[in-house]
C-alpha cells in the first residue's frame, strides 16, 4: 500500500509565449480577518430583513401606481363618490398602532422569560388586529352599501386595491401571531425557543407601520 | 478525523447517512444540487417550447401566409396558415417564455443553487425548503403559463411586454383568459423568485466559509449575488403591476383605463422600472460566467478583480435609474427623457470597465479556444457590439429617429459546456459541440464579414406603424416585420429587404464597413402607437439616413446608385 506510483511523464510543449507576468488580479498579500463563525445576524432574520425590503418595494410601487392616478385626477375625490370615513378609520389607525405597542411589550416579556406576560401581550396583539380588521370589513361594506365600488372609477379601484392589499397583508401576520400565540401557550416557544416570536414580532412591525402611510395618502391627502 | 467522525456518529445517531426516498431525492428535494438540476431542466423544457414558437414566428415571416409543414393538424381552419391573432400570441409568448421560463431559470436558478454553495464553501443554502418551495411555485407558474395556450381565444396577444391599454381590455386583442393566466403566472413566479433571491442573499452574506471573505467570493457568486438583490427589489413591481392588470381586467378597476380616470403609463413606468433591473438579472449571470470562463482558458486570474466587483455593484445600483430609456416615445416628458439619457450613458462606463478588464484577462494569457472559451470570447464580442449600439441608442434623438426599425439585441446563453465534468468530455465533444458556437458566428457574419450586407435603397417604411403591423389582426402578412436576416437568402423580389432603416454604403477602398443595421430588435416596444405623434409617426421617424464610415485612403465613399427592387 505504501508504493509510491511515479507520476506520469508530462510532455512539454515550448511555450509559444514569453513567461507569464505577475498575476494581475487579487494579491493574496493582505490577509483580512477570516470572516466570523457565527454571523452577527442569523440566518432567519437576515431573510425577513431582505422580505420586508421586498415587501417594501411591493408597497411603494401601489403606492406610486395610486398617486399618480390621483395627481392626474382634476378633482379628488371625484363629485358624486361617497367620501371614506375619516373618523372612524383614524380611530382604527390608532388601535392598530396600539396593537404594536402591545407587541413590543409581548417581546420585552420574552426577554424577560415571562411566560404569562408574553402569552397575554400576544393575545392582546391578535385582538387588537382583529378589531382592525373587522372594522376595516365593516366601512367596506358601508361603502360598498354608498356606492363606491370597485369598478366605480379610479377612485373606487385605487382605494379598494390598496386598503385590501394591506388589509391582506394584516390577516397574513394575524395568521402567523395566531400560530405563535398557539405555540407559546402550549410550550413549544417561549423563552427556550425566541426566534420564531421575534420574527413575527417583526413582521407585526412592519404591517404596522405600512398602515399610517396609506391612511394618510388615501383618507387624509 | 475518524475519531471526530465517531464521537459525532455517537451523538447523533440519525445524523450520520439517512436514506432519502425516491421522491425526497429527485423530486421533492431540499438539496441545492437537485434543485438547480430541476431549474435547469425546467429551463431547458421550456426552451422547447420557445424555441418552437420563435420558429413558428421566423415561418411567417419568411413564407408569409404559406401552410407551416406538418401543422395542419393544429390550425385546421386555414390549413397550415398561421393566423394574424395566432402570430400576434406566439412572439408574445416566445418573449414571455424566453425570458422569465428560460434565461431566468437557467442562468439564475440553475448555476445559482447549483454553484453558491459549492464555491463559498456551505453545505447548502441557508434555507433549503424555501429552496424547494422556490423551484416548486416556479414550476406551478409555467405550468399556469402553458395553460393559457389551451384556452378559448388562444394566449396572451399583447407582446411580452403587454402595454395597457392594449393589455388591459380583452377586446382589444381578443384575448380573454390567456391574458388573465399570463398575470396570475407571473404573479406565482413572483414570489418564487423573491424567495429564490432571499435564499441566495442570506446564503452568501451569512453562510462563507471562514476565510472566504467578501472580495474573495469566485466573480461568479458576485454576480449571482448582485442579481439576487436585482431580483428580490425589481420583481415586486412586477407582481404589483400584473396584479393591478388582473384586477382591471377581472374586477372592474381602472388603473390603466383612462375611461375611469387612469393612466395608461403607468403601466409603462411600472414594467420597466422593473424591466430595466431585469434586463441586468438576465444578463450579470453570464458575466460572471464569462468572469470565470476567461481566467481559465487564457490560464492567468481575472484581471481587476476589485473592479469588476464594483462595476458590477455599480451596474446594478445604475439600473434603476435608467428605465426611462425604454419609454422615450412615449409621451413621457422629454426633460425626464434627458435625466434618463445621460443616466444610461453612465452606465456604459461599468460595463466597458468589465470589457477592458476581461481583454486585460486576456493579453499575455496562454489562451486555449476550448469551447467554453469560444462562447465566452463571443460572449465578450457581442456585449462590445450591443453595448456600442446602446450607447447611441441612449441618446434620445437617436433613438426617437431609429425607433421601431431593426437593431441588435442579443443574448447567448455561456457557460453551459463548462459544467460539463472534465472526465465525460472527451476531446472528439469539441466537434460535436462546434455548432453551438457557429450559430453565434452566423450572428455575428454581417459584422466581421465585409459583403453581408446588401445595398439596397428602401423607398419607405410601410410596415412600420406599430398599430397596423402589430396589432390590427387585418395588417397584411407581408407588412409584418421580420427578424431574421437569413429571410434575405430568399431569391426573388423580396419586399421585406427594403425596410433597412439606415442605408448602408460601401466605400471605395473597401475598409470602411457600416456597423450591422439590420437586425430586428425582439423586444418590447410592439404595441399602441405613441399617441403623441400621429398616425403618421412611423414615416417621419423612420427615413431613410445614410451611415458612411471614412475608410481607405480615398477618403470619404461615394455612395453607390441605389439598386432598385
Amino acid at each position: 500500500m505504501t508504493t509510491v506510483l511515479a507520476p506520469p511523464p508530462v510532455e512539454r510543449r515550448a511555450p509559444r509565449v514569453p513567461p507569464l507576468p505577475p498575476p494581475l488580479g487579487d494579491d493574496d498579500g493582505r490577509q483580512p480577518a477570516p470572516a466570523p463563525d457565527v454571523p452577527p445576524i442569523d440566518n432567519a432574520r437576515l431573510g425577513l430583513l431582505f422580505f420586508l425590503g421586498a415587501e417594501t418595494m411591493l408597497f411603494a410601487s401601489f403606492i406610486v401606481g395610486f398617486l399618480i392616478v390621483r395627481v392626474a385626477a382634476a378633482v379628488w375625490p371625484p363629485p358624486l363618490q361617497p367620501r371614506l370615513p375619516l373618523l372612524v378609520t383614524g380611530l382604527n389607525t390608532l388601535c392598530l398602532l396600539a396593537s404594536s405597542v402591545t407587541m413590543r411589550s409581548a417581546t420585552r416579556a420574552l426577554r424577560r422569560g415571562d411566560r404569562a406576560a408574553l402569552a397575554r401581550g400576544l393575545g392582546v396583539t391578535a385582538a387588537l388586529g382583529t378589531v382592525f380588521l373587522a372594522v376595516q370589513g365593516f366601512e367596506w361594506v358601508r361603502l360598498i352599501h354608498f356606492g363606491l365600488l370597485v369598478s366605480s372609477g379610479a377612485y373606487g379601484g385605487t382605494f379598494y386595491t390598496l386598503i385590501g392589499l394591506h388589509g391582506a397583508h394584516v390577516l397574513g401576520a394575524l395568521t402567523w401571531l395566531s400560530a405563535v400565540a398557539l405555540g407559546v401557550r402550549s410550550g413549544r416557544l417561549g423563552a427556550h425557543r425566541r426566534t420564531p416570536v421575534a420574527l413575527c414580532a417583526m413582521y407585526w412591525h412592519y404591517v404596522v407601520a405600512v398602515w399610517p402611510i396609506l391612511y394618510v395618502l388615501v383618507y387624509l391627502y | 478525523m475518524s475519531a471526530t467522525a465517531a464521537a459525532h456518529a455517537g451523538t447523533h445517531v440519525h445524523a450520520e447517512h439517512h436514506e432519502l426516498g425516491f421522491i425526497r431525492t429527485y423530486i421533492f428535494s431540499t438539496d441545492h444540487k437537485t434543485i438547480g438540476r430541476q431549474f435547469l431542466f425546467l429551463g431547458l423544457f421550456m426552451m422547447i417550447i420557445g424555441g418552437l414558437l420563435a420558429m413558428f414566428v421566423r415561418w411567417q415571416l419568411a413564407w408569409p401566409e404559406s401552410p407551416v409543414p406538418g401543422m395542419t393538424w393544429l390550425w385546421k381552419e386555414t390549413g397550415g396558415v398561421i393566423e394574424p391573432s395566432t402570430y400576434n400570441m406566439m412572439f408574445t409568448m416566445h418573449a414571455t417564455i424566453m425570458i422569465f421560463f428560460v434565461i431566468m431559470p437557467v442562468l439564475a436558478g440553475g448555476f445559482g443553487n447549483y454553484l453558491i454553495p459549492l464555491m463559498i464553501g456551505a453545505r447548502d443554502m441557508a434555507f433549503p425548503f424555501l429552496n424547494m418551495l422556490s423551484f416548486w411555485l416556479g414550476a406551478v407558474s409555467g405550468v399556469v403559463m402553458l395553460a393559457g395556450f389551451f384556452v378559448e381565444g388562444g394566449h396572451a396577444a399583447a407582446g411580452w411586454t403587454s402595454y395597457a391599454p392594449l393589455s388591459a381590455v380583452a377586446d382589444y386583442t381578443g384575448v380573454n383568459w390567456g391574458q388573465n393566466l399570463w398575470c396570475i403566472s407571473l404573479f406565482i413566479l413572483g414570489i418564487s423568485s423573491m424567495m429564490g433571491a432571499i435564499n441566495y442573499i442570506t446564503t452568501i452574506i451569512n453562510m462563507r466559509a471562514p476565510g472566504m471573505t467578501m472580495f474573495r467570493l469566485p466573480l461568479v457568486i458576485w454576480s449571482m449575488f448582485i442579481t439576487a438583490i436585482l431580483l428580490l427589489l425589481a420583481l415586486p413591481v412586477l407582481t404589483s403591476a400584473v396584479a393591478m392588470l388582473l384586477f382591471d381586467r377581472t374586477l372592474g378597476t381602472h388603473w390603466f383605463l383612462p375611461s375611469g380616470g387612469g393612466e395608461p403609463l403607468l403601466w409603462q413606468h411600472l414594467f420597466w422600472f422593473f424591466g430595466h433591473p431585469e434586463v441586468y438579472i438576465l444578463i450579470l449571470p453570464a458575466m460572471g460566467i464569462a468572469s470565470e470562463i476567461l481566467p481559465v482558458f487564457a490560464r492567468k486570474p481575472v484581471f481587476g478583480y476589485h473592479a469588476m466587483a464594483f462595476s458590477l455593484i455599480g451596474i446594478a445600483f445604475l439600473s434603476w435609474v435608467v428605465y426611462g430609456h425604454h419609454m422615450f416615445i412615449s409621451g413621457m416628458n422629454p426633460a425626464l427623457g434627458v435625466s434618463f439619457t445621460i443616466t444610461t450613458m453612465i452606465i456604459a462606463v461599468p460595463s466597458a470597465i468589465k470589457t477592458f478588464n476581461w481583454l486585460g484577462t486576456l493579453w499575455g494569457g496562454q489562451i486555449r479556444f476550448t469551447v467554453p472559451m469560444l462562447n465566452g470570447l463571443a460572449f465578450v464580442s457581442m456585449f462590445v457590439i450591443g453595448g456600442l449600439s446602446g450607447i447611441f441608442m441612449a441618446s434620445t434623438p437617436v433613438d426617437i429617429f431609429i425607433q421601431d426599425v431593426r437593431r441588435l439585441d442579443l443574448r447567448r446563453f455561456r457557460g453551459d459546456l463548462l459544467l460539463v465534468p472534465e472526465d465525460v468530455r472527451p476531446d472528439a465533444e469539441h466537434r460535436a459541440r462546434a455548432p453551438a458556437f457557429l450559430a453565434d458566428v452566423r450572428v455575428l457574419q454581417p459584422h466581421v464579414l465585409p459583403d453581408a450586407h446588401h445595398r439596397r435603397r428602401r423607398a419607405h417604411a410601410p410596415d412600420l406603424q406599430p398599430d397596423a403591423v402589430r396589432v390590427s389582426p387585418a395588417a397584411p402578412a407581408l407588412e409584418r416585420v421580420h427578424h431574421d436576416f437569413g429571410v434575405r437568402a430568399r431569391a426573388g423580389p423580396d419586399p421585406l429587404r427594403d425596410q433597412l432603416p439606415l442605408e448602408p454604403v460601401r466605400g471605395e477602398e473597401g475598409s470602411g464597413q457600416p456597423v450591422g443595421v439590420d437586425h430586428a430588435r425582439v423586444d418590447g416596444a410592439l404595441t399602441a402607437a405613441p399617441p403623441q405623434l400621429g398616425p403618421d409617426a412611423a414615416h417621419r421617424v423612420s427615413r431613410p439616413v445614410r451611415v458612411q464610415l471614412a475608410g481607405g485612403r480615398g477618403g470619404l465613399p461615394a455612395a453607390e446608385p441605389p439598386a432598385g427592387p
